[in-house]
């Protein structure tokens, strides 16, 4: 498949409200997005297949304004496309499958969505007979590291903490996924993800190997709940031990990687709202970052993703597929959870 | 309340006589009726601040200060408290809310009756190392211009006379814009010069985080620079002119002062960048870097035209600025279309950020924009040096009251010979970074 940066893209949607995943996406692709130099102008033609009864207002507005092409069906749209999104429901019932039997062999594809179990045994199976460079995932790992920092960090990492907060599993796939761009872990494959909670879980965060990249990770947070919402004051809630009365229903996770390093996993709704890093090196060097998420509707971080996409689909190197780790890991704590 | 003491008096001592009594300070003396368990088991050799406040309450600017000396803060990946103490208040107001009160009750820091009194921790002498001076927010009258006028200079100037009875001077922040006039923002900065003291001044958009994390180079070409913003004139229109300035005074040569500013609201505004082609460009990559840009209904980016800005923000205030070297400043109060604080600036290519001010309620629940502004007071007072010239604040205080001035006088060309000030910034770029 040819990488020109001229040929068009081709999207397959089932949704076009605002703001959802699949407007945010496609917009900057039409409209132009800005990357870390600038604004980027769109280069490229794009196709869009929208499933559904009717097409969207919002569509044929786009059809008039920026030539979007509305597309009857995939072949149609992605009949020398540089590339392919494909941004649907969770709930739709067109497996991801069935779209990539119907691309040309060689497209490059990105499904945005979390890492599902059967990634690896069905999707990748489709994609590997067809010749198709498959990459998945969301904004979560293209959010903003503030301090800016060049991720993945150089190096290896001996420890890495990450603080999110969220239901189970999707604040622990947007932290898998984050952490994978920080640490590049498609190399990290985890041997062993075992549950914390209660005092076990602050036991370990408040322990000789762990506090220092804990205390880290927490100071970049500035969405600290309790008396900080109440006053303003800043407020260190690890060093007075707060956070364990504020994340009372607080889970973690210890991820043991075949490497040899570790990664420590906290989920605290109610400590805190934002996303959060630490990472040790072996010399002990400690690199710590909030993963910043700009508010809606913008969401500016669809912006990140789409410099992103544009590097992959304008290359002919192979995908990532940080999703199959991540698909992996959280496999992994599903059935850990279970045993429990 | 400490008891009120009797000040000295004596006369206002000439430079010379001034700087030869500065290498003999007196030591600090904590006088009774300050301290309390906490204060009292810190090291006697930790240099301490008074901080002079208008009001504390919750997310006022003195409780943003205050709270960063007395808690500690995040920085550079850790919980920072600082060396510096807090040792004593004065607060000018008491509002429904006040938290003055509670912080001095449950930290032990005094609340003083008088600015004096403040410095002098209710004794006779000079006893602190630096002065923070916060005159924003609080109830205070308008004049004819509708600037709000807060005490700074009057602070100020007590502040700058206890130094002179004591032959002594320490190092004095002062948030936001100096004054309100421009011979009061002038004679602060000379006060400063002729008792010889580091002063620094401004807002925490030089110093906060951006996005993405770049400086413009020192010595580089700049043509023109231009900054997004928004709030209201005479707040945060400053806000605007620091974030332009303080990347616009590393241009090749320095600044070089300002020769006129005029101001602008409504469609004309849009008309002149309709004009410009330079300035259109310019602000279209800010426009670009925001996170909050508001677009079309039915869109979450807006379009790269004129149109949409015209029209989302009908009621936008420009203040348009020619320096001296020929450089032109346009910053934008673009109620409407934005709500955060975007720069674009014309060097070699355009060069283009955001200075990240995520706010308390919006998207954050504390002000941490405000902690590289806190170090960089703790910083000068431990080092006895300003890290940037407070000549940055006087210029951008002299263009929020000349575009004031240009506003009240419907909107006239304000020429600014007075505003006649060059400098050379810090060569070490100051914002906060990784």
């Amino acid at each position: 498949m040819n990488s020109s940066p001229h040929l068009p893209i081709a999207f397959f949607i089932d949704r076009f409200d605002v703001p959802s995943p699949s407007q945010q996406l496609l917009d900057r692709f039409l409209t132009g997005y800005t990357d870390r130099d600038g604004f980027v102008k769109p280069s490229r033609a794009v196709r869009v297949v929208y499933e559904g009864s009717a097409v969207p207002s919002g569509l044929a507005q786009r059809q008039k304004e920026f030539g979007l092409e509305i597309a009857s069906s995939i072949p149609d749209a992605s009949r020398d496309a540089a590339a392919v999104v494909i941004a649907i429901s969770e709930s739709n019932q067109t497996p991801v499958g069935t779209i990539l039997r119907e691309l040309p062999p060689g497209t490059r594809v990105f499904r945005y969505g979390r890492a599902t179990a059967d990634d690896e045994s069905g999707l990748m199976r489709i994609a590997a007979q067809k010749q198709i460079a498959f990459e998945s995932g969301t904004t979560a790992g293209h959010l903003f590291a503030l301090p800016e920092i060049p991720l993945p960090i150089h190096g290896k990492a001996t420890r890495a903490v990450m603080i999110v907060q969220g239901e189970f599993p999707n604040a622990e796939s947007d932290a898998l996924e984050a952490l994978a761009s920080v640490l590049n872990s498609t190399a990290e494959h985890v041997r062993k993800a075992t549950p914390l909670k209660g005092p076990a879980l602050w036991a370990t965060a408040y322990s000789e190997e762990w506090l220092p990249l804990f205390r880290a990770a927490a100071s970049r947070s500035n969405t600290i709940k309790g008396d900080p919402e109440r006053d303003g004051r800043p407020q260190d809630i690890v060093g007075l031990r707060l956070i364990e009365k504020l994340a009372v229903k607080a889970r973690g996770w210890i991820l043991e990687h075949e490497t040899g390093s570790q990664s420590l996993l906290l989920v605290v709704g109610g400590a805190m709202a934002d996303m959060n890093f630490a990472v040790e090196s072996p010399g002990g060097r400690i690199v710590s970052a909030q993963l910043y998420r700009p508010p809606s509707p913008m969401q500016e971080e669809f912006s990140n993703l789409a410099a992103a996409l544009e590097r992959f689909f304008g290359s002919k190197e192979k995908p990532s597929q940080a999703f199959l780790w991540v698909g992996k890991t959280l496999q992994q704590m599903q059935l850990a959870s279970a045993k429990e | 309340m400490p008891k009120r003491k009797e000040k000295n008096s004596s006369p206002s001592l000439s430079r010379r006589e001034f700087i030869a009594t500065i290498g003999a300070a007196a030591p600090l003396v904590l006088a009774g009726g300050c301290a309390d368990v906490k204060t009292a088991k810190r090291n006697p050799r930790a240099k301490t601040v008074a901080l002079i406040a208008t009001e504390v309450r919750r997310h006022s600017h003195a409780q943003h200060f205050i709270d960063r000396f007395l808690e500690g803060y995040g920085w550079n990946g850790q919980w920072y408290h600082p060396s510096v103490k807090l040792v004593s208040l004065y607060v000018d107001q008491f509002p429904p809310g006040d938290l003055a009160r509670e912080r001095s009750t449950r930290v032990g820091v005094p609340i003083y009756p008088t600015v004096e009194e403040a410095l002098t921790l209710g004794g006779s002498r000079l006893a602190v190392d630096g002065v923070i001076i916060i005159g924003e927010h609080g109830n205070y009258p308008r004049n004819k211009r509708n600037q709000t006028l807060y005490p700074r200079y009057k602070w100020f100037k007590q502040v700058t006379k206890l130094f002179e009875e004591n032959g002594r001077a320490v190092p004095v922040f002062n948030d936001k814009h100096l004054s309100t006039e421009w011979n009061q923002c002038a004679e602060m900065v000379a006060d400063s010069k002729r008792l010889g003291f580091p002063f620094l001044a401004g807002s925490s958009l030089p110093v906060t985080t951006r996005i993405p994390s770049i400086e413009l180079p020192l010595n580089a070409p700049l043509k023109e620079s231009l900054c997004i913003c928004y709030g209201g004139v005479d707040s945060y229109d400053f806000h605007g002119l620091e974030t332009a300035q303080c990347i616009s005074e590393r241009r090749a040569g320095g600044e070089s002062g300002v020769r006129s500013v005029r101001a602008i609201r409504g469609s004309t505004v849009w008309d002149r960048l309709a004009q410009r082609e330079s300035t259109r460009e310019l602000f279209f990559a800010a426009l670009a870097r925001s996170h909050s840009a508001k677009a079309p209904p039915g869109y979450t980016v807006p379009p790269r035209t004129l149109d949409w800005p015209r029209e989302a923000a009908k009621d936008v205030t420009g203040y348009f600025i020619e320096h001296n070297d020929g450089l032109r400043t346009t910053v934008l109060l673009c109620n409407g279309l934005v709500q955060d604080f975007t720069y674009a600036g014309l060097s070699d290519k355009i060069v283009s950020c955001q200075m990240h001010l995520p706010m308390p309620t919006l998207i954050a629940s504390t002000a941490d924009f405000f902690n590289p502004l806190v170090h960089h007071i703790e910083q000068m007072v431990l080092t006895n040096r300003a890290p940037y010239p407070v000549e940055r604040t006087l210029l951008t205080s002299g263009m929020t009251l000349s575009a004031v001035i240009s506003l009240w006088k419907d909107e006239a060309l304000v020429e600014t010979p007075e505003m006649n000030v060059s400098y050379r910034p810090a060569a070490e770029s100051t914002f906060q970074r990784s």
